[in-house]
């Protein structure tokens, strides 16, 4: 029964929805943390800070995880919203920490929104280049005959 | 924050966006072709023994009625050729029958004459 719900998930996701809905889970769970948990002055994110509090902002991550972790089981194609929704909070997340630096608030910002940029725009990036397709099994060889 | 700042910053947020969302909508389109370049050679590769087979079997039906047709002709042939030895044996009989009578049977045919000196 589980093999067959995981069996019956990874056909309809594909390569492409399989990554879409990791990363739109851990997206949720990232903003559903901002609300259940409130940060008390996180350094370096002034710019969102001062528009409004990062428990409004968590929900900026809970709507693109949503959109992503629902494009993970689009066609091939469609899914690039998901993708492009996948990009955005981590970008303004980046892009934060970018502004601490040039103001001057927060020096280790710089590297913060490097790692934004790398480790979850860069992957999504390459995640989206992924084509869909599966290989099919090799054609048995002949065997060698054991009768004389 | 200072102009320059602000500016900087619009740019990077430009650049990020712009060109993050430019490479993703670009990456999903051409993955969505080779895609389909894939599963189309997949299925390619998955019906072409059949077609094979097909063409095969229209060889080997037009192989054995060709078969089938030579037989034949070759009994035609044969029976001809029987014929045609049992002829020339009895024209043979009733010439040396008229030798016999006195009397000289008419020449024969150019083919036949032919035949006889060349053997072919």
């Amino acid at each position: 029964m589980r093999t067959a719900a995981a069996r019956w998930l990874r056909l309809h996701l594909g390569r492409r929805g399989q990554i879409l809905l990791i990363l739109g889970i851990g997206k949720i769970c990232w903003g559903v943390g901002f609300i259940v948990t409130p940060q008390q002055d996180p350094a370096g994110l002034d710019l969102l800070t001062d528009r409004c509090s990062l428990a409004s902002w968590a929900w900026l991550w809970i709507v693109a995880g949503a959109v992503t972790a629902t494009s993970a089981f689009l066609r091939i194609g469609r899914d690039g919203w998901g993708f492009m929704a996948a990009i955005v909070p981590p970008s303004v997340w980046a892009i934060a920490y970018f502004s601490a630096v040039l103001t001057g608030e927060y020096a280790r910002g710089a590297f913060v929104a490097l790692w934004y940029l790398t480790s979850h725009v860069g992957v999504i990036m390459w995640a989206s280049t992924v084509p869909e397709y599966s290989v099919p099994p090799l054609p048995r060889r002949a065997r060698k005959g054991k009768a004389p | 924050m200072s102009v320059t700042e602000i500016v900087t910053l619009i740019t990077a947020a430009l650049g990020v966006f712009g060109g993050g969302g430019f490479f993703v909508a670009r990456a999903t389109v051409r993955a969505a072709r080779v895609t389909t370049a894939a599963q189309e050679a997949i299925a390619r590769i998955q019906t072409e023994p059949q077609a094979e087979a097909q063409r095969f079997a229209v060889l080997q039906a037009t192989v054995n009625r060709l078969d089938e047709d030579n037989g034949q002709l070759r009994g035609r042939v044969s029976r001809v050729e029987s014929v045609l030895r049992a002829f020339a044996w009895t024209t043979d009989r009733w010439a040396g029958q008229m030798h016999r009578a006195g009397i000289e049977p008419e020449p024969v045919h150019p083919l036949v004459d032919e035949y006889n000196r060349a053997g072919v």
